[in-house]
């Protein structure tokens, strides 16, 4: 495989693994279509959601409705790509902000992808939380407002 | 001193590599296989925690790590439930076949001391010499900083890590 192969590749992964948290903290669930193939199953902390794209988009909107608003903070990246498949665990820091607290979570995700004509998508998803503590706000944004325009294009990529 | 990429294919697929490098440090501490440090470390590698000298070499690193070691480190990092390191800032210089690096990262400690449960966070900076071996960049030379501690009072924690996936291992 050549070097520029592998580098698109892993690049695409990243973006698609980081275009969850940016449609999620953005309240655009709709855009989760960009990340997950139609057919995609998920676990979160070991309970299974109901299978396919609907069900885990339905119960991910669902979860935001309890927050004033989500922020999440990607950070250690691996993945493995073989041919048409890829795995890769992604770490981040979940701040969930609401009555006057912020609950941050230690996160996660065991992710694998398939290529589809589309690009990079998330087949199955494990999701784990690690660690959670609950602080007092010192302050907070009302919401976290959509994504600006152009960059909201990388939803549709 | 003049830094210069060989070509542009090269040099991302170099800078990839040295970030695939360092972030392989965390996955391995947190998932506990500890012998995998020999896909981030080179046989002869030394490391500096906060003054305290390692090394050199790979097992000295791994005892150090897990507390078999010689080393007299102030903060109990070995006995934990879990731990989370996450990395953020990474900058890296290349010159030829050295990179030098400097890499943020932030560690949850879980733990349960005969005190109680609790959480240290720790803000952290790695400076890394590495060199391009035939098996891919390796660090030969780590400083390891801790910049501030903080102690959390834990809402929940799971128990262990989960593992990590077998096409993950390295």
């Amino acid at each position: 495989m050549s070097a520029d192969r592998h580098l698109r590749d892993r690049t695409e992964i990243l973006d698609t693994v980081t275009a969850y948290f940016v449609a999620l903290d953005h309240c655009a669930f709709d855009r989760l279509v960009r990340v997950f193939t139609p057919d995609a199953t998920a676990d979160f902390d070991g309970t299974a959601c109901d299978p396919d794209r609907d069900a885990i988009i339905a119960h991910v909107s669902g979860l935001g409705t309890h927050f004033t608003l989500s922020h999440h903070q990607m950070s250690n990246h691996v993945a493995r790509i073989d041919g048409d498949d890829a795995y890769a665990e992604t770490y981040a820091v979940a701040s969930l902000v609401g009555a006057g607290q912020v609950r941050t979570r230690g996160l996660r995700y065991q992710d694998h992808l398939i290529r589809t004509d589309a690009g990079w998508r998330i087949r199955r998803r494990e999701h784990v939380c690690d660690w959670m503590r609950v602080d007092d706000l010192a302050s907070t944004a009302p919401a976290i407002g959509p994504l600006p325009h152009p960059t909201r294009e990388v939803l549709h990529a | 001193m003049s830094f210069s990429p060989v070509d542009d294919d090269r040099y991302l697929r170099d800078r990839l590599d040295i970030l695939d490098t360092v972030t392989a440090y965390f996955i391995t501490i947190d998932h506990r296989v500890f012998d995998r440090l020999e896909r981030v470390f080179t046989a002869d590698a030394t490391a500096d925690f906060d003054g305290k000298a390692v090394g050199p070499g790979l097992e000295a690193i791994i005892d150090f790590v897990t507390g078999r070691g010689k080393v007299d480190y102030p903060v109990d990092i070995v006995n934990l439930q879990l731990s989370q390191h996450q990395i953020s800032n990474h900058v890296v210089r290349i010159d030829g076949d050295e990179a030098w690096a400097e890499t943020y990262a932030t560690a949850y400690l879980v733990d349960r001391p005969d005190s109680g449960p609790r959480m240290r966070t720790r803000g952290l900076r790695y400076q890394d010499h590495l060199v391009r071996t035939d098996a891919g960049w390796r660090v030969q030379h780590r400083d390891h900083i801790c910049d501030w501690m903080r102690l959390d009072d834990l809402e929940s924690a799971a128990t262990s890590i989960t593992p990590l996936p077998d096409p993950l291992h390295f």
